[in-house]
């Protein structure tokens, strides 16, 4: 009967430390405290039981007996009601992370829906300072034939339809070619460019790039790029045009594209996929050691990212 | 000389008339649509049955009127060649210029003839600018191919006269309750002989076609926990591509038919996974918390969208095949999901909740351009392109019961496609 109650104290004891596995930190602590205590009783138990197992037992001897099982219901009970209260403390635990998990989820969401607002606000943005420098392109232009109009040897204004002699060799208005000294690139193709709002360009070369058009989608973001090296695009520029390489099995330049994206554009949300484009790349033209390192960086840099655990498949593929 | 005159009349209105043709006087014209932006035609359809002459007719307006290539002009008073007189090789003059002056491009004639021995339909298409014949065939068939016969030509005369690949052969995957289990079922695309291809009286859902059309791919609970399986058309032969304990679901085939991607628990939550089409070479996409299920391929196949509840909501994202550059494409409503990219690759048409129920939706893969396509009432779910990329189908609420409905891509037509008093769901569009 001693042993049955040591065994029942040792199984209670037990269960407590699985259950405190998953337990928070201050229920270790007292779970911790309540085994500690739970020891000595034990120890006080064994003690009384080894008395009682003495053949003469004394009314005194009895008595203790009958006292350490009172003792023993007291503690069975006890350690229920704290066994019950580590389960209800464990299950408000699961609760509460699930609702952080989901309240993650909701900042995530949030974050991702102003990254797409300000991208939209900056897109705009972008489209309307090329069309300020347009307009001030023009204006210069402008300028610079008003200029050559008085420079011109008769100073003439031309009006329409007035004051034009037929017969007379009329200088040009459009200067020559020659003389647009401060237009370095070919005002036609530069205007013809121009034309387009970069959003644009850079929204058909991305459909491009869907469509499988890879040579035409390098083009047109190049473009993009030449138009607004800084736009808030480039960097998803640059990122497609690696993409593009990749997909064409040019990896040298994809490789190049990528990590011009990492120098370039280092606080870009494209840096992590870059990366690990890079050593996709260099995986590909069988530079194992190489892909390796770009593995590494991936983990260690954007470690809670999608790609950090791709980049560990690949790192137990290489190994 | 009287004689000689008659004789004489006879000739020239046997010149007039080729042989077989007759037609009356009376013309008058009723325009269906005034679309300018489709080919005028009108359809002429004649035998010696009049139950098959108005089968054919019907089948034959329908299909043609649902490429939406054609306006069709009812024209009555002209009859068909017989041509069992022969194929004049050109109109007849005198009805060339009547079928011109009301604006008709083309004229497809059709002429059924029906005996024991089963149905010959006889079809053909003349250009009213040149009178000439363009297309002639005979399709022979037992009477249970009629409607199948019918749309062979119908496709045959959207091939002839605008070059694009017709959709009135092509075949719905679709889940029914009529036995009182979700099993699945093919039917035409118009609704027409549905037939059952699963009867293990259990769960089947999310069926999915493969590119070449002999496959079709399916979760299924017949072997009690929801695993992936395909089914040969052509064999009826059918083997289990996932055997893990968790959910395997949604499997969607890569567009050179060798790769599929799926969805499965087996890491606690559903995530996206990839493997090859015998089971093999299972390799996981996506890794981030929340659920990413329903895949869909880019018909490049560099791209796959999918569904997820990473941020909170079920949105759609998309991602390299690789499973690289996750990027978010919806951002309007608390749920979107159910993506499905278009054929040509220009659009991703989803399920967009709006209210209480769900909407079929279209947005470019750039985000932009985001259209509501159907407006209920009820709850509009799972679309699916047709293979010419003009119409998408899905399953409706709106009329009590799920039913397949079809909606052109602009929203302007909406057509009930099933109708059996059972609830039906989840169609895939057959590819061709």
């Amino acid at each position: 009967m001693g042993d049955f109650q040591v065994k029942k104290v040792l199984l209670i004891t037990m269960g407590l430390i699985f259950l405190s596995g998953c337990a928070m930190q201050a229920d270790l602590v007292d779970l911790e405290n309540e085994v500690r205590k739970m020891k000595a009783i034990l120890l006080e138990t064994k003690r009384d039981v080894a008395l009682m197992q003495k053949p003469q037992r004394s009314e005194q001897q009895e008595q203790l007996a009958e006292q350490n099982r009172e003792k023993m219901a007291r503690i069975e009970t006890e350690t229920k009601e704290k066994l019950n209260n580590l389960q209800k403390n464990q299950a408000d635990f699961e609760v509460r992370f699930d609702q952080l998990s989901t309240d993650a989820q909701v900042i995530q969401g949030r974050l991702e829906e102003n990254n797409h607002k300000l991208s939209e606000l900056s897109e705009g943005i972008d489209d309307q300072e090329t069309a300020i420098q347009e307009l001030s392109r023009k204006l210069d232009l402008i300028e610079t034939r008003m200029n050559e109009t008085q420079r011109s040897p008769d100073n003439k204004i031309l009006l329409p339809g007035k004051d034009i002699d037929p017969n007379k060799d009329i200088k040009p208005v459009l200067p020559p070619p020659k003389s647009t000294g401060p237009h370095p690139v070919p005002m036609t193709q530069d205007t013809d460019l121009t034309k387009i709002a970069p959003s644009e360009l850079y929204n058909q070369a991305y459909k491009d790039y869907m469509a499988g058009n890879y040579d035409l989608a390098i083009t047109g973001f190049s473009n993009y790029l030449r138009q607004s090296p800084t736009g808030t695009l480039a960097s998803n520029a640059l990122y497609w045009i690696g993409e593009c390489y990749y997909s064409n099995a040019d990896y040298p330049k994809a490789v190049s594209a990528f990590e011009s994206v990492t120098i370039d554009f280092p606080r870009s949300e494209k840096v992590v996929g870059s990366l690990l484009k890079m050593g996709y790349s260099y995986e590909k033209m069988g530079n194992n050691s190489m892909a390796l390192v770009y593995y590494k960086k991936v983990i260690e840099q954007f470690p809670f990212s999608q790609e950090a655990a791709l980049a560990k498949v690949k790192l137990t593929e290489l190994k | 000389m009287k004689a000689i005159a008659l004789i004489f009349t006879l000739l020239l209105f046997s010149m007039i008339l080729p042989t077989g043709i007759s037609y009356a006087e009376e013309v008058y014209l009723e325009t269906l649509k005034g679309d300018i932006s489709r080919i005028p035609v009108t359809v002429i359809v004649n035998g010696n049955n009049s139950d098959a002459v108005s089968n054919i007719r019907k089948v034959l307006e329908y299909d043609l009127d649902r490429s939406l290539y054609f306006d069709l002009i009812k024209v009555n008073g002209f009859d068909v060649f017989d041509i069992r007189g022969g194929v004049p090789s050109r109109l007849d003059e005198n009805m060339r210029m009547q079928l011109r002056s009301l604006g008709i491009d083309s004229v497809i004639m059709a002429f059924v003839t029906k005996d024991e021995k089963g149905i010959k339909l006889d079809g053909k298409i003349y250009e009213t600018g040149s009178g000439e014949l363009i297309y002639v065939k005979r399709y022979i068939g037992n009477d249970n191919l009629l409607r199948r016969l019918v749309h062979r030509f119908s496709d045959e005369i959207v091939f002839r006269l605008t070059g694009e690949k017709g959709i009135a052969q092509t075949r719905i995957v679709f889940i029914s309750d009529q036995t009182g289990q979700k099993e699945l079922y093919i039917m035409d695309y118009d609704g027409y002989s549905p037939k059952m291809i699963t009867g293990n009286r259990s769960l089947n859902l999310s069926p999915s076609w493969s590119p070449s059309g002999s496959l079709i791919a399916y979760t299924s609970y017949r072997d009690g926990n929801p695993d992936i399986y395909i089914v040969d058309l052509g064999t009826s032969k059918r083997w289990r591509l996932t055997d893990y304990s968790g959910l395997d679901i949604s499997p969607s085939w890569s567009p050179d038919g060798n790769v599929m991607a799926f969805a499965t628990s087996r890491d606690g939550n559903a995530e996206i996974y990839m493997m090859n089409r015998d089971g093999k070479g299972v390799k996981r996409l996506t890794y981030m918390r929340g659920e990413d299920v329903s895949p869909t391929w880019s018909p490049t196949g560099s791209e796959i969208a999918f569904t997820s509840d990473r941020g909170g909501s079920p949105q759609i994202y998309v991602m390299k095949a690789d499973g690289t550059n996750v990027r978010r494409l919806t951002f309007k409503g608390e749920y979107n999901s159910d993506a499905v990219w278009s054929p040509r690759g220009n659009k991703i048409a989803f399920a967009c909740k709006r209210g209480s129920g769900f909407r079929i939706c279209t947005v470019n893969p750039d985000g932009s351009g985001l259209e509501e396509i159907t407006d209920g009432p009820g709850s509009d779910e799972s679309p699916s392109w047709s293979p010419d990329g003009r119409w998408i189908m899905f399953t409706s609420s709106r009329n009590g019961k799920w039913n397949i409905y079809m909606v052109d891509i602009d929203g302007n037509r909406v057509e009930r496609i099933t109708n059996s008093g059972s609830n039906n769901w989840g169609p895939d569009w057959s590819p061709n």
